[in-house]
């Protein structure tokens, strides 16, 4: 695809009836916000609780395990939630988007933080057993704990400096 | 980089030809509610202010004026308008505050819905919540602050805040008030009955609520 093709089809979204719908309605966008951020809030805010056990700093009388099962289902309904909302939000300034520095690192933050999670689940979650429970977590289990809690900051951040069009101004 | 973008913005809201894609009628002292860029969408409803309104107040007014003029209101508008990684900062700040709340406050309600593994795990959740919560909204004060010094007009003047400032205030009282009923030693709330249930909606219903007024200060 050329970009003059890319360029044609993000003007064709701009014309999709639902972006008229919500462009038109004066309470639909702050609502979609309200709920994006709202979602977004609950994903960082019960992520950020189970880094603080990896990183031993919280919830040490509780087992990983027991933690990982009540709290990641819900992380991911509301990350659902967030996707879903996002995903409209960015329909709605898809031209500006694709333009948009602080949103293709917020993408690519947002990759991370999921990479570094799978890496998680994939090196240290295998020998839960040994520290579940009574002993400091690993090593690696702290690194994974720090290097979540600074993605998903990361994340909050350039979600919030996208809304400030920095690619044709100096300075960062 | 160049935009991809050419001709009119379809949205309410446009960060292509807005600037910070929110609206500019507060900045003017608002009242007029014409849009003051080229996108045609971005024209607000107008404003209906009347005399009861507390933000209509000529002393509000006059304190607002009086803040925008400080040396601290000129000193962040001036270090963010070039550069807003200080402002977007407060913000972060802000939000991770909002998560802590929002996070506690879901997996309290969560529990008394009856999603935790015990009555008891449930105590204990709001044991250890309330500081959490309580640091979380101290910081968002902090930050609260810096954000209406920054720009009074656009946060004090706003029929959003108030209402907003009152849902927080509901929402941690209930929070509070559902620690010590969990906790009692005799007649304790026990997760699952009637009341468990519809304090855990209150509460889901407060804080969404307090959210949706939040974001909605610069736009109302």
């Amino acid at each position: 695809m050329s970009p003059a093709e890319l360029a044609q089809a993000l003007r064709a979204m701009q014309e999709w009836p639902l972006v008229h719908a919500i462009g038109g309605n004066a309470y639909a966008f702050p609502l979609l916000d309200a709920a994006h951020i709202l979602f977004q809030a609950f994903v960082v805010g019960s992520i950020a609780a189970l880094d603080l056990r990896l990183l031993g700093y919280a919830l040490m009388q509780r087992p990983v395990t027991e933690l990982v099962r009540h709290i990641l289902p819900w992380t991911w309904a509301a990350f659902a939630g967030a996707a879903v909302t996002g995903m409209v939000l960015f329909v709605l300034n898809v031209t500006t988007f694709v333009d948009n520095r602080s949103f293709l690192i917020k993408m690519l933050l947002m990759l991370l933080a999921g990479a570094n999670m799978l890496a998680f689940h994939k090196g240290a979650y295998r020998t839960i057993g040994e520290w579940d429970l009574g002993s400091p977590p690993p090593q690696a289990a702290r690194l994974a704990g720090a290097l979540s809690l600074a993605l998903w900051l990361g994340v909050v951040f350039f979600g919030r400096y996208l809304w400030y069009p920095w690619s044709n101004r100096v300075g960062f | 980089m160049r935009s991809l973008y050419s001709g009119r913005c379809p949205r309410y809201f446009c960060t292509w030809q807005n600037g910070v894609g929110l609206p500019r009628q507060l900045e003017n002292g608002g009242g007029s509610g014409k849009a003051t860029s080229s996108c045609e969408w971005t024209t607000l409803p107008p404003t209906r202010y009347s005399a009861w309104v507390y933000y209509d107040s000529p002393e509000l007014q006059d304190f607002v004026r009086w803040l925008a003029a400080t040396t601290p209101s000129i000193w962040l508008r001036a270090v963010s308008s070039s550069v807003p990684v200080l402002l977007v900062s407060v913000q972060t700040v802000h939000l991770l505050g909002m998560s802590v709340v929002i996070a506690a406050n879901g997996f309290v309600a969560i529990g008394l819905l009856g999603g935790l593994r015990s009555h008891d795990a449930l105590a204990s959740l709001t044991r250890k919540v309330i500081p959490w919560v309580g640091t979380a909204l101290a910081l968002m004060l902090v930050t609260g602050i810096m954000l209406i010094v920054r720009w009074p007009q656009r946060i004090l003047l706003s029929p959003a805040f108030v209402p907003k400032l009152v849902l927080v205030v509901c929402g941690t009282a209930l929070l509070f008030y559902i620690e010590r009923a969990t906790n009692r030693q005799q007649d304790g709330l026990k997760v699952r009955t009637p009341a468990a249930m519809a304090l855990a909606i209150l509460l889901v219903l407060t804080w969404t609520a307090a959210v949706i007024a939040g974001r909605w200060i610069p736009f109302a």
